[in-house]
């Protein structure tokens, strides 16, 4: 697997001088339009569109993960790549006899209007556009709303036709809204859109009973997406969003069938079968390029590309490798992972752990330095305790008074809403997501599904403590 | 060369959002004694058609890394970039691979 395009791993090497050839380096006939760089090639148009799809092909073919059973979720957010993504899927269901793909496909378009303030008349025509596109194709689409997840229970997915109408739930958009608006910085409301997107996705494949989904990540995106993970402390499960499959889900798994392609092959790819797309701006389109950390990792990818565009690769095939030998972890229980990222924790907080360190340096700021002194340390979690197993209920943070008092009478720690605090929901993360939900400012801003879990779950945990002692 | 150089410059993938969300613009472009080169095309577009936040768009005398520029659907990159020297009715598409989705 990781012998892919190995011969090029020249790591700082400069931009190759651009070809002067007269003709395609493939067939030798016509003339080149396009500079491949992962290959140091120009093809003309007919050769570089056959290399997309046979790479698309091959990424799926060597995973050796599709059946013909298989109930397959296209995302679908009406961007070039996505559109690209549908384009070859249906390149692939047009094949003859052996070579056409024999699982099904469904799309699915996620509506995120609410979060970046778009009015309602834009939503419904990118809607109705979003529609056109996936109808040329044939493909059955749903839509959703990245709202949904404030409601608990019932169904999230309607069908998405030329006369489907954008339906809101004013209430769940102003909670979406008011999430978001609580968090201060860009990068953790970018990383909590992705991770609420990602749930979303989730949500509704499993409610179409689609058992694989397919996201438009380019080799570009996921080099980038390398660089941001670890810049915010996501190393650990960096394998999960950079590597063809994600498989932190039991049931659904979410595949990058993209992810040979470069952003500049995919724009290619959608110029010369003129694919339209719907622009629909995010969080930082217009932001400057120092805004969050992911828009820097952004631009220092891009200035990669422009200068040593083999080094793009070599970045995102250092990321894959890395995952190799921890996506081997045994599969744990639903209580061991991050409630927003689904991630598995490794709760251990060995000494002088980055998340001691910001711990700390989180008490320090907090108590300001008259309020510090040799007892303040005690507040500090225990280095060889997890996080998960601490049995105190209100943790170090300021909120305790809402919590461990009216506790005891029940011994349920939890019951009710306001006992939930945010130091609860943030030691059910993971490391970076944690940094997301210390930028939250109040729980019940958070989506309702994932305040039950953590209330489930605080639950349960309290419970044992409470017989623990009983126990032998 | 009377009337200038007639050519069509096609803006996609976010990146005519800078340009008053508007895809395609025919233009003209003065006649001037040098030939046009896409190196002149630039600093021209900025002053004529870019309707803000041009550091979105420009980076020093070439196009932000990220937007990709294709000549009569070719890619600049195999005509020489900055040096091109455009012709009457060529079509210029800057399409900007830089947002999410
Ligand atoms: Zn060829
Ligand atoms: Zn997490």
């Amino acid at each position: 697997m990781c012998s892919r395009n190995d011969q090029d791993d020249g790591l700082m090497e400069e931009k190759p001088k651009p070809l002067w050839t007269e003709v395609c380096q493939k067939c030798s006939a016509a003339k080149p339009v396009i500079q491949i760089l992962q290959i140091k090639h120009a093809y003309c148009r007919d050769c570089f569109l056959a290399h997309v799809n046979h790479k698309f092909r091959s990424t799926l073919g060597k995973s050796k993960m599709m059946r013909p059973s298989d109930v397959v979720m296209a995302a679908f957010s009406g961007s070039v790549k996505s559109h690209v993504l549908l384009h070859l899927l249906h390149a692939g269901f047009s094949e003859k006899s052996h070579k056409r793909f024999l699982f099904k496909t469904q799309v699915l378009y996620i509506d995120e209007g609410a979060v970046l303030g778009l009015p309602l008349s834009d939503r419904s025509a990118n809607l109705r556009l979003v529609a056109e596109m996936s109808e040329q194709y044939g493909f059955s689409a749903y839509f959703t709303s990245l709202s949904c997840q404030h409601d608990n229970q019932g169904l999230v997915c309607v069908p998405l036709n030329k006369d489907s109408a954008l339906s809101v739930n004013v209430e769940f958009e102003a909670e979406l809204n008011n999430l978001i608006a609580n968090i201060s910085s860009l990068t953790a409301k970018e990383d909590m859109l992705k991770q609420l997107r990602q749930q979303v996705l989730l949500r509704a494949a499993k409610e179409l009973k689609c058992n694989k989904i397919f996201t438009a990540e380019s080799s570009t995106d996921l080099a980038i997406h390398i660089l941001t993970d670890v810049s915010l402390g996501r190393g650990a499960q960096m394998h999960h969003d950079v590597s063809f499959c994600d498989d932190r889900d039991e049931e659904v798994k979410i595949l990058r069938p993209l992810l040979e392609l470069s952003s500049k092959e995919i724009a290619f790819y959608s110029v010369y079968f003129k694919l339209s797309s719907v622009f629909i701006p995010s969080l930082c389109s217009k932001a400057q390029c120092d805004s969050s950390i992911h828009n820097l990792s952004k631009k220092f990818v891009m200035e990669l590309m422009e200068n040593f565009p083999s080094t793009v690769s070599t970045v995102f095939r250092t990321g894959e490798k890395l995952g190799s030998s921890s996506s081997t972890s045994v599969r744990g229980d639903q209580e061991d992972v991050c409630i927003l990222c689904q991630v598995r924790l490794v709760g251990t907080a060995a000494p002088c752990s980055s998340s001691q360190a910001t711990e700390f340096s989180r008490l320090i700021s907090s108590l300001g330095p008259s309020g510090f002194d040799n007892n303040s340390l005690t507040c500090l979690p225990p280095t060889d305790d997890t996080f998960l197993g601490q049995s105190s209920c209100c943790g170090p943070s300021q909120n305790s008074e809402t919590c461990c008092v009216k506790a005891d009478v029940s011994g349920k720690c939890g019951s009710g809403q306001d006992m939930l605090t945010l130091s609860d929901v943030e030691k059910l993360c993971c490391y970076g997501c944690r940094l997301i939900v210390h930028d939250v400012k109040t729980v019940s801003g958070l989506p309702a599904n994932i305040i039950e879990t953590a209330r489930i779950r605080k639950g349960l945990q309290s419970m044992r403590d409470s017989i623990k002692d009983f126990l032998l | 060369m009377a009337g200038g150089l007639k050519i069509t410059l096609e803006f996609g993938g976010g990146a005519e959002l800078l340009f008053g969300n508007s895809k395609k613009h025919e233009v003209t472009l003065p006649t001037c004694d040098k030939p046009w080169t896409i190196r002149n095309l630039l600093p021209w577009i900025k002053d004529n058609l870019l309707k803000e936040r041009p550091e979105l768009f420009l980076q020093g005398e070439t196009v932000r890394p990220g937007i990709l520029v294709l000549v009569n659907d070719a890619d600049w990159e195999l005509l020489g970039q900055l040096d091109y020297e455009i012709e009457a009715k060529d079509t210029i598409l800057f399409i900007s691979t830089l947002h999410g989705g």
